[in-house]
Formats: C-alpha cells, sequence, structure tokens
C-alpha cells in the first residue's frame, strides 16, 4: 500500500514532535522552547524539501491546495469561503497571544562545573590543586577504611540534610533551595571531577563560585569554615566509595583526563 | 497416604519456614544496616547515631519493637507488634515529612526483607509473639457531603481529635499546646492534617484509617479499633449476641471511613506543591487589601514555597517546625500588597517556657536593596556588602513591620525604622496571615527596592518561629530566590496585532488566489 504524501508528511512531523516532546525529555532533559521551535522549523524544512524534490511529488502535494483555490466544483466554492475566513482569523489569534506572553523570568545559562582555580588559600594554607593528582590520604592505604568510615560520619553530621542518604541530592531539605543540590550517584557530577575539584567545591562553598555559576543562589555552605582537611579528604573518600564511581586523575600538566585508573 | 500427608504438611508449613530467616539473610542484613542506617539508627539499633542530634524526629530505636506503623490488632499478649509487611513498607517508602528517606531507589526488595529480618533481632519481643488479627478495611464509605459533615461531628465529638489536631487540623489542638511527648520522652507535635505530604505513614485512604484504627505507637495517637472489635463476635456461641458485636464493629469501621473523609476534606493540597519560578503580582484598580482576610485577595495568584532550615552558616537550624509558606501579591500602580500565610502551631510569648529560649514569630520578605543588572543577585543568605538585601520583616508584637537592611546574616539587626511599610497580620488557629504594603517607587531609588511593573524582580521568604528557638540572622527557615513579576498596565497591543495577524492571512491567501489562477486559471 502506498502511501500518499500527506499522510507521509505529517507522519513524519508527528513523529518529529514526539521525540522533542517526549522522547528527549525521557532520555535526557525537556527541550528549551527557543530549541524546540527551532527543531520543528528544521523538520518542516526537511519534508518540504522532501515533497519538492522531484516535479510529481510537488504536484502531488499542491494539487488539493490549487484545486481548493481554483473551487472548480460546487463542494469546493462553499469550503474556500470557510478557509479564506478561519485562516486569517488564526493567524490574528496567533499573532496576539504570542505579544500577550511576551514575558519570560530572566534564566541566565548557569555554568555547573566551572573552572578550578590552580590553588586555593585553605584556613590560611596555600594548597596547589594541580600538584594533587590524588587525595593524599589515598596514600595512607593503611587506614583507608577507617578515613571512609569517619567520611560517611561526617557525611551524616553535615550532608545528608541535602545530598541525601542516597547521595541522589534529595535529602530532606533539598526542595528549598535552587540550584538543587548536586546528585552524586548521577554519571556527569563527581564522576567526571577530580578529587582536588572536589575539594575547592567542598572547601570554598557556593560562595566560592565564579560568578558564571551564580554563587548567591547555591547553598552550599563554606566547609572550610566547620571542617579540617583531613575531614574533606574523607568526605571525598566516603563519596566514591558509596557511589562506586572512580575519581578523574590529573597529571601533573594540570589538565583533567579522563579514565580514572 | 503417608506420603502424602507429610507432603501436604511440609506444604502447608513452607510459607512459615520461609518466613524464618537464614544466618545468610541476617548476615546480609546486618552489611546492609551497617551501610545503610547506622549513622542514623545507631550500632546498636538503639537510634544513637551520628546524626541523631541534628533530626526531628528522631530516628527510631529499634531495641524498643516499637513500630510507628502497623496493620495487625494487639496481640493476646497485649503487644502492638508490626509485621514484617508493615516493616518492609517504612523502609520502603520512607517517613514522609521525616529525614528517613524511601529506600526502593537503593534497595532491592530481598534486600529489604533481609533488613527487616535483621532490625528485629533488636527487639525480643519478635522472638516471643507474632503480629495479632489482621486490621480489616471493610465498610469503605465513599466521600461526600454528607460523610464529611458526620466525620467532622465524629471528629470533634466521638474521637475528640480536635483536642491535638486543633478544629481546622494544624496539630494545635489544646493538649499538643500544652506540650506532648513520645515514649522516649521527646516533645512531639500531632500531624498538621492539612499538609498530607507530612504524614509520615502515607497519606492514602487507607493510611489514615489504619492511624485512626490503631494508632501511632511510640506517639500519643491512641487507637480507636483497638483490639480487634471483632474478636468477642468470635468467641460467643449466642447468635444474638453475635449479630450486636457486629453491629457495633461496622459502626466503628463506618465512623472511622467517616472520619478520613473529613481527614482528607482538610488538605489544602493533595500533595506537596510543585514551586513556580515567578510569582504574578496582578494588576488591580483602587485600593489594596489591607487585611488579610480581605476578599481581594481571592483573585490574587497564589504560589506556594517550601522553608528549609537554614544550615548553611554556623549557627544552623537543624530542626525546623515550618515547612512552607503561600505568597500572594497585588498591585495597583501606585502600591504594592502581599499576603503570607504560613502554618505555626504556636502564637509564642517571649519567656513563655522555662527550659528552651522563646522569642517572638516574624516573617521577611527578601528583595535586592540595590537595582540589579544583568544575573547577579544579592547572596541569598542576606545578601553581602557589595549586595545589600531588604527584609521587610513583620513580628508578631503585636503586628509591626520594619525595614531592616542587612549585608549578610552577622549584619542583621531590627531597628526601628518604617521604611513606609505598613503591615497587619494576625495568628489565628494555627495559622499566621500576613499583609506587608508600601509604594512600588521610594525615594532612594539606589538604596532600596524598586518595583518597576513589567519586569522579574527576585525576592523570598524566611520566616522565625519563636516557640522553636529561632531568632535573628541564622537561626530561620529559609528559601532560594524566585521572581515576582509585576504585572504591566493592559496595552492596546494585542488588538493591533489581533488585526495585523488578520491581514497577513488575508495577503497570503489572495496571494495564492491570484498566482494559481494565473497560472492554471
Amino acid at each position: 500500500m502506498r502511501l500518499s504524501i500527506h499522510l507521509k508528511s505529517l507522519l513524519t512531523l508527528i513523529a518529529a514532535i514526539f521525540v522533542f516532546s517526549v522522547v528527549v525529555p525521557y532520555v535526557s532533559a525537556p527541550i528549551p522552547g527557543q530549541l524546540y521551535g527551532w527543531y520543528v522549523i528544521t523538520t518542516l524544512f526537511v519534508i518540504y524539501l522532501y515533497v519538492s524534490s522531484s516535479e510529481a511529488s510537488w504536484e502531488e502535494f499542491i494539487s488539493p491546495v490549487r484545486q481548493l483555490l481554483l473551487a472548480r466544483t460546487a463542494l469546493m466554492k462553499p469550503l474556500r469561503i470557510v478557509v479564506f475566513i478561519v485562516v486569517p482569523l488564526i493567524c490574528g489569534w496567533y499573532f496576539s497571544t504570542w505579544a500577550a506572553g511576551g514575558a519570560t523570568p530572566p534564566g541566565g545559562l548557569r555554568v555547573i562545573h566551572p573552572t578550578p582555580p590552580s590553588s586555593v588559600n585553605f584556613q590560611g594554607k596555600q594548597l596547589v590543586l594541580q600538584d594533587i593528582s590524588v587525595s593524599p590520604i589515598r596514600e595512607d592505604e593503611a587506614h583507608l577504611a577507617e578515613h571512609i568510615e569517619n567520611g560517611r560520619i561526617i557525611y551524616y553530621e553535615n550532608c545528608f540534610f541535602c545530598h541525601g542518604d542516597a547521595l541522589q541530592g534529595k535529602g530532606h531539605f533539598a526542595q528549598g533551595f535552587n540550584p538543587a543540590p548536586a546528585d552524586f550517584q548521577a554519571s556527569g557530577t563527581i564522576a567526571q571531577l577530580s578529587e582536588s575539584y572536589l575539594f575547592w567545591r567542598i572547601a570554598k562553598g557556593g560562595p566560592g563560585l565564579p560568578s558564571e555559576s551564580t554563587p548567591w543562589d547555591s547553598a552550599m555552605p563554606i566547609w572550610e569554615d566547620f571542617l579540617t582537611e583531613e575531614e574533606i579528604w574523607q568526605v571525598i573518600a566516603y563519596l566514591y566509595d558509596t557511589t562506586g564511581h572512580e575519581p578523574r586523575v590529573m597529571d601533573h600538566g594540570g589538565g583533567d583526563h579522563g579514565g580514572g585508573h | 497416604m503417608g506420603v502424602g500427608l507429610w507432603l501436604l504438611i511440609a506444604l502447608l508449613a513452607a510459607p512459615f519456614v520461609n518466613a524464618q530467616p537464614t544466618e545468610a539473610d541476617l548476615e546480609a542484613g546486618e552489611q546492609i544496616y551497617l551501610k545503610r542506617c547506622a549513622h542514623c539508627h545507631g550500632v546498636d539499633g538503639d537510634g544513637v547515631g551520628a546524626s541523631t542530634d541534628v533530626v526531628y524526629p528522631k530516628p527510631r530505636d529499634f531495641t524498643s519493637g516499637v513500630y510507628k506503623f502497623r496493620t495487625h490488632h494487639e496481640t493476646e499478649e497485649g503487644n502492638w507488634l508490626a509485621s514484617d509487611a508493615d516493616i518492609a513498607r517504612s523502609i520502603r517508602e520512607g517517613l514522609h515529612g521525616s529525614s528517613m528517606p524511601g529506600w526502593e531507589t537503593v534497595l532491592t526488595a530481598q534486600q529489604i526483607d533481609q533488613l527487616v529480618h535483621y532490625i528485629k533481632t533488636f527487639a525480643e519481643v519478635f522472638e516471643e509473639d507474632a503480629p495479632g488479627t489482621p486490621l480489616s478495611f471493610a465498610n469503605e464509605i465513599p466521600s461526600s457531603p454528607e460523610s464529611i459533615a458526620k466525620g467532622k461531628e465524629i471528629f470533634e465529638t466521638v474521637f475528640d481529635c480536635q483536642i491535638c489536631h486543633g478544629t481546622e487540623g494544624r496539630g494545635n489542638g489544646p493538649d499538643a499546646l500544652a506540650g506532648l511527648e513520645d515514649d522516649w520522652g521527646y516533645p512531639i507535635w500531632p500531624a498538621n492534617l492539612t499538609k498530607p505530604w507530612t504524614y509520615r505513614g502515607g497519606s492514602g485512604r487507607r493510611d489514615i484509617f489504619r492511624n485512626i484504627a490503631l494508632g501511632i505507637a511510640g506517639t500519643p495517637m491512641p487507637p480507636f479499633a483497638d483490639p480487634d472489635p471483632m474478636a468477642e463476635a468470635l468467641e460467643t456461641d449466642d447468635p444474638e449476641e453475635k449479630q450486636e458485636i457486629e453491629a457495633l464493629a461496622r459502626e466503628l469501621q463506618e465512623n472511622i471511613w467517616h472520619t478520613v473523609n473529613y481527614v482528607q476534606s482538610l488538605w489544602t493540597y493533595p500533595q506537596e506543591p510543585e514551586v513556580k519560578s515567578s510569582l504574578t503580582a496582578k494588576r488591580v484598580e483602587g485600593a489594596l487589601p489591607s487585611s488579610p482576610d480581605d476578599a481581594a485577595w481571592q483573585a490574587a495568584d497564589i504560589n506556594y514555597y517550601p522553608l528549609v532550615g537554614q544550615v548553611i552558616e554556623e549557627p544552623r537550624l537543624f530542626a525546623p517546625m515550618t515547612v512552607g509558606v503561600e505568597a500572594q501579591a497585588l498591585h495597583n500602580g501606585e502600591e504594592i500588597a502581599f499576603r503570607l500565610v504560613w502554618d505555626d502551631r504556636t502564637e509564642s510569648a517571649p519567656g513563655e517556657d522555662e527550659e528552651v529560649e522563646t522569642f517572638v514569630d516574624a516573617v521577611a520578605l527578601q528583595f535586592s536593596s540595590k537595582p540589579l543588572s544583568g544575573m547577579e543577585k544579592p547572596y541569598f543568605l542576606m545578601g553581602d556588602a557589595s549586595y545589600p538585601t531588604d527584609l521587610w520583616y513583620w513580628r508578631n508584637d503585636p503586628g509591626s513591620v520594619v525595614l531592616a537592611q542587612a549585608q549578610g546574616a552577622a549584619t542583621f539587626q531590627v531597628g526601628n525604622t518604617g521604611g513606609g511599610l505598613v503591615g497587619q497580620g494576625l495568628h489565628d488557629n494555627g495559622q499566621y496571615r500576613v499583609v506587608i504594603k508600601r509604594a512600588l517607587q521610594t525615594a532612594q531609588a539606589d538604596a532600596e527596592v524598586q518595583f518597576p511593573v513589567g519586569t522579574f524582580i527576585p525576592f523570598s521568604v524566611t520566616g522565625w518561629d519563636g516557640s522553636n528557638g529561632e531568632s535573628g540572622g541564622y537561626l530561620r527557615t529559609v528559601m532560594a530566590w524566585y521572581n515576582l513579576y509585576l504585572e504591566p498596565e493592559p496595552s492596546k497591543a494585542p488588538i493591533y496585532l489581533l488585526l495585523a495577524g488578520i491581514g497577513f492571512g488575508l495577503i497570503v491567501e489572495f496571494s495564492a488566489l491570484y498566482v494559481t489562477r494565473k497560472n492554471h486559471g
């Protein structure tokens, strides 16, 4: 059975809209409004290219419109009148609602993982982050289990209110903050970062972020004011141990290298 | 025959044999417990772990064998025992509104079962006794205005629920205000029935029925249908007596269902509302309402925002009592009025308690003191030296509103600067309702918040529950920045655009008609 070119075009458009509004939000995140519009326009353009690819297909596509415009049959005449009234009204309605709904809240893009500084001053001591390829407590292998255990206690005295028992960013205070607390189980947070990066983020907290990362919105405390250097390394070790993620390891060239091992 | 009989016995006994955990199950349960539970419930199951001091309600002490939620009647020994399924559900779904999360995203059903077996080993009672007869949920009455009215009557006169939960269900009844304790001597508040997402054991109809019928073990919530009202009917041989007992049991069940229907009618929202990023202040004609109970507020949008403890700067508030605030705003082109509504069981009076220092209840709206450009905003916790914040501070003594300007929590101080603010508020049956008004523009345009219409202005709300020891810049509930949008004057633009759209449509159509006729006509 051969599908008419109109049905084919319509099915393509429906399939594309289904992908944009259902599939993509399901596998990753909803597409922002403006981008969504561009995707739909691109799809329409592709359909146009397809129907106009040959004289015959264009003729098949356009002929019902032509029949309507020429209105040579008794049925087409009243239909033409209806279409000629309805289409301008739809245009008018679309133009006016588009203008009325013009107010959209400011929402600048927020950089989630900004570039870390090369060194931080931690409680008066200068730490060169680039030189810390792995957490110093990992060098103390004999006591690593104790460090992780201590990290767990620190986590439950300080972090779980927001980051949650399951380390998914769903603690009992999480809903009060915007941006939401980080989900450590997800692949896009600590799994992509080095331990020295986490040290910086924990030690300096929200107020230590650069302005492209909206430090004024972040509820992450400045943990330097609460915890010792060793305690921060311990809680970092606990996060990696519990989630099963491997920290990224920095070489002495300073760049991030994936792979972990 | 002999073999068949043995097989039958073995089959019948199978479920009971399986219900007995193996050594391996208990060991697996212990490992999960130490990894996932011990930091709150304690290595020995006594409810004393790393976070015990920083959460409310306190973690359960498993050595007591007392579990809040059960679906089985009192045993013949007089014990209130949760079944394995009851305990498994609490682990799976968590205790809502507490720091006990639902574990179903982390643990498998088998792991949860192993955990149940393990935590039962902390209490001897599970070795000595087994759960009683299961609770019957029969004779359910669907909700209707008549049933709700009946339920209200039972709530107030038969079960006497309002003595703790209050006449509007906000958990502020006279016994609650006098001070209740759980079985471990910790202070405890009755549920605020208007917020179903904070019902610890879930807000399903059967969950509410269960809590009324069997009470909440370890808390002052008593059972209203325990021991099993049908138990005596099973013992008697007299059919008349049996019928009588059954009729009474049915009436009790129906009364509980009426009460369930009434409790559900008290809900302000069926679940925790999603936070909207913008609050629209509608433009109205004439004077703005001064009173929080003015009917004019019905026309304004209502946004709900969760309030959480300030746990970012020391001293931290780990156990807030306020869970959220409703905000509304209206403007008339000259003035803006805000209405804030939040539940607080106590109208705190300083000095009312000898053990805990009590302060006056208060609320504040927060804005940037300076005009903002670009995306920068003040730090959401009262700003800093370069970006101070305006706090429109209303306190319940007896309802004065002042302007406080802060450059960080440490600098927060309440003086007596009016700042052109006018306020009115009241505490009514476990709820505060407050209105704060000001002119949209002031003379100090660079040092006080201004409200140009048609723009988005960051705002947030912060609260102080005085009887929870909350006061000052740190011990308070907080919320993130959200947008306030002042509706502009209705413009004539849409009408012109409507006409332009119609014109556009007509031009396209007649061009198409012209071209088609020319080529094919």
